[in-house]
């Protein structure tokens, strides 16, 4: 629980003042050749009113951004459109975190504060060196 | 013998299927993705980035080492951006991907961008595994 309580606020702290997870290498991130065909891409970009392929970026910004400030949970909703480059102009950002939590692109984490979890599903993306 | 079989070695008809396109953390930072929102008009560099990763994705496993030299090819890339007549011809979408560096010429032929970067690895390994058995 210590542990918990210690965490470093995300988004708060530049990337180079926060621990960096050991062995954390990945440079990379591989895309699946089906991705921008993917079921949760469609779903994604109607539930947000976006294209399809708008939806695609938006994902890609996600995990790239994620895993370039090497923090992939623990996420606050602020922290979470910033990564994604969502602003104002595209809509609430609770739109945003809720279609990702409903397409399970991301996971609500065991916490009083609202923070979040990336996920990588196999079919989609995963981090590489 | 070296273990690693060069691209060059392999008929260029040749294809591979399900590769993962190895993207650079920074791809998305990209300057050439800036210049073609701005080439194309967009109003966020999302919907930029959303053309070019369709495109890469497209191309990485149906275009042999990136070629971009058949018939029809400037329709053939509007229909994987999933670009439509409204937003513009196929050909506006081809000279702004042109113009922005992510379709390349060396003369002649027209191939897709970084497409050794992204795939390479990726083949050069498939292609070492088939010759080690």
């Amino acid at each position: 629980m210590e542990a918990n309580t210690a965490r470093l606020a995300p988004g708060t702290i530049p990337a180079r003042q926060r621990p960096v997870p050991p062995r954390w290498r990945f440079t990379r991130l591989a895309l699946s050749p089906g991705l921008s065909d993917h079921p949760r891409v469609h779903r994604l970009a109607e539930t947000l009113g976006l294209s399809s392929s708008s939806a695609l970026a938006l994902l890609v910004q996600l995990w790239s951004g994620a895993l370039r400030e090497r923090q992939t949970g623990g996420l606050a909703p602020a922290y979470l459109a910033a990564l994604c480059d969502w602003t104002d102009s595209d809509g609430p950002r609770g739109n945003l975190i809720a279609a990702l939590v409903e397409q399970r692109l991301i996971e609500r984490e065991r916490s009083p504060e609202p923070l979040f979890r990336v996920q990588f599903p196999r079919d989609m993306a995963r981090p590489c060196r | 013998m070296s273990a690693t079989p060069s691209l060059d070695h392999e008929p260029a008809e040749k294809t591979f299927n399900n590769l993962y396109a190895q993207v650079p953390l920074a791809f998305a930072h990209d300057t050439r993705v800036v210049v073609l929102q701005q080439e194309l008009g967009l109003p966020r560099r999302r919907d930029a980035l959303g053309l070019v990763f369709q495109l890469l994705l497209w191309g990485g496993n149906s275009r042999p080492e990136g070629r971009l030299d058949f018939q029809h090819a400037k329709r053939h890339v509007a229909g994987a951006c999933e670009w439509n007549s409204a937003e513009g011809t196929p050909e506006q979408l081809w000279e702004a991907l042109v113009t922005s560096g992510f379709i390349v010429s060396d003369g002649e032929t027209h191939y897709l961008a970084d497409w050794d970067r992204l795939f390479g690895a990726v083949i050069r390994k498939r292609l070492a595994d088939s010759a080690r058995k």
